[in-house]
């Protein structure tokens, strides 16, 4: 209970952040995935594919897209990280930047492939900068999410 | 062993699972637009919410702005406004015969442009409502009746039109977005263009313009009507450059709008003119 609490509204507190960073426009990191990201490795009992792709419909929701898109991205990448949370964990937060860059590319590159296909540009090629911005802000999301996590003991 | 290839196996078949799913609401949003109530109330229950509590800081230190401005400050605006006020009225009376006339002439012409009766006044929540679209978002929805494709205006011009409705709030498209495109008239000639945004803030172009078409700096622009969208006779903006490069198959013409369009707090929303045909996002 106690898990279900705090990750809703650390979840909650990530969409508060992207709407006030929507004057950055795509240099603003992508907070919800990367809170996402963090519950997913560190409690991965208490999160699976279900809530990544209802989390992804919210962000469908929060910034306009087609409904689906970002869901569809978003238990894709749940899916890589709860398979390989294990090794992920024993990498440094460095590497782990490194990684959630990777997977952001990847997940741009689909968001923007979705886009084209559907003929709507609701998205430029300039959608690039986020993952690099948000590997960047990876440590910053990292620390505080594991100070909360230590904080309330969840596992 | 036996557990864990199960437990895989699960993962990964609820995977292709929520993968189909994406796909049909993909389908479904783009294609059929069914699904809108789903956005409908997420957006009510969860994103509206966030958004009033998150902007409580801004509002909170805009306040204390205005509390603390100088009261010197205020009578200087009172005077102006007192003067601005008298001047309007003299502009009213005229306005009103020439309402008269034009209503009389427009009886013999049989033409059918209603001015507005009914408007509403709404306030702005947030200037960018999306990352990368010049969305606003403000504080009337479908409790109001707000609806899709709604005209909005500023007290000069266009502002832009409602692209989607949620119970209390609605979302905006803004006339400058680059994607945005208004049918529109040369107020001079009569001649029927088009007006896009531009990714410049604050400025509009008109594409595809021939070289010998007869538009000069200071043209007003204002809506044609064409097309059903929005509602004719709206002015846009005037004409403030205009190059004929004869290595380019197009004149560029910039247009700068009328309004300071992304940083008002207040937009009017006007209601006897409704789309004819559906909108489509």
């Amino acid at each position: 209970m106690n898990n279900f609490i705090v990750i809703t509204l650390s979840l909650l507190l990530s969409i508060a952040l992207t709407i006030t960073t929507f004057p950055l426009g795509y240099f603003a990191p992508d907070w919800i995935h990367l809170f996402l990201i963090y519950w997913i490795l560190a409690t991965p009992g208490s999160i699976g594919l279900f809530t990544a792709w209802m989390v992804g419909i919210l962000v469908d929701v929060v910034l306009g897209s087609t409904l689906g898109v970002n869901a569809l991205v978003y238990s894709l990448i749940a899916y890589l990280i709860l398979k390989s949370y294990m090794a992920i964990r024993y990498l440094t937060v460095l590497q782990q930047g490194i990684l959630v860059l990777l997977l952001l590319l990847v997940k741009s590159t689909l968001i923007l492939w979705i886009d084209g296909m559907m003929g709507i540009s609701n998205y430029t090629t300039s959608l690039y900068w986020t993952p690099l911005v948000s590997a960047l802000a990876w440590p910053l999301v990292y620390y505080f999410l594991r100070n909360l996590r230590r904080k309330y003991n969840l596992t | 062993m036996e557990r864990f290839y199960k437990k895989s196996t699960a993962d990964f078949y609820t995977l292709i699972f929520l993968l189909l799913l994406s796909i049909s609401t993909i389908i479904l949003d783009y294609k059929y637009n069914q699904i809108t109530y789903i956005r409908f109330v997420i957006n009510d229950l969860i994103i509206y919410p966030i958004n009033k509590v998150s902007s409580l800081p801004k509002t909170f230190i805009n306040e204390l702005i205005t509390e603390s401005s100088d009261i010197k400050n205020l009578e200087l605006e009172l005077k102006i406004l007192e003067k601005e006020n008298i001047y309007l009225k003299i502009k009213l009376q005229e306005l009103n015969s020439l309402r008269s006339e034009n209503i009389r002439l427009r009886k013999i012409s049989k033409a059918s442009n209603i001015t507005s009766k009914k408007q509403t006044i709404v306030k702005v929540i947030s200037n960018t409502a999306s990352p990368n679209k010049r969305v606003v978002s403000i504080d009337k929805g479908e409790k109001y009746g707000v609806y899709i494709g709604q005209n909005v205006i500023g007290v000069d011009g266009l502002v832009g039109q409602v692209i989607e409705t949620a119970f209390v709030s609605s979302k905006v498209i803004l006339i400058t977005e680059s994607t945005h495109t208004i049918p529109a008239v040369v107020d001079r000639t009569g001649d029927n263009i088009l007006v896009t945004g531009h990714t410049d803030d604050g400025k509009l172009i008109v594409p595809y313009a021939e070289m010998g078409v007869d538009i000069i700096v200071g043209d007003v622009i204002s809506t044609s009507g064409v097309a059903n969208r929005f509602k004719a006779k709206i002015p846009i903006g005037i004409v403030v450059k205009k190059t004929s490069n004869r290595d380019k198959e197009f004149s560029d013409i910039e247009i700068k709008p009328f309004e300071k369009i992304g940083q008002m707090s207040e937009l009017i929303l006007i209601w006897d003119y409704k789309p004819k045909d559906k909108v489509n996002e």
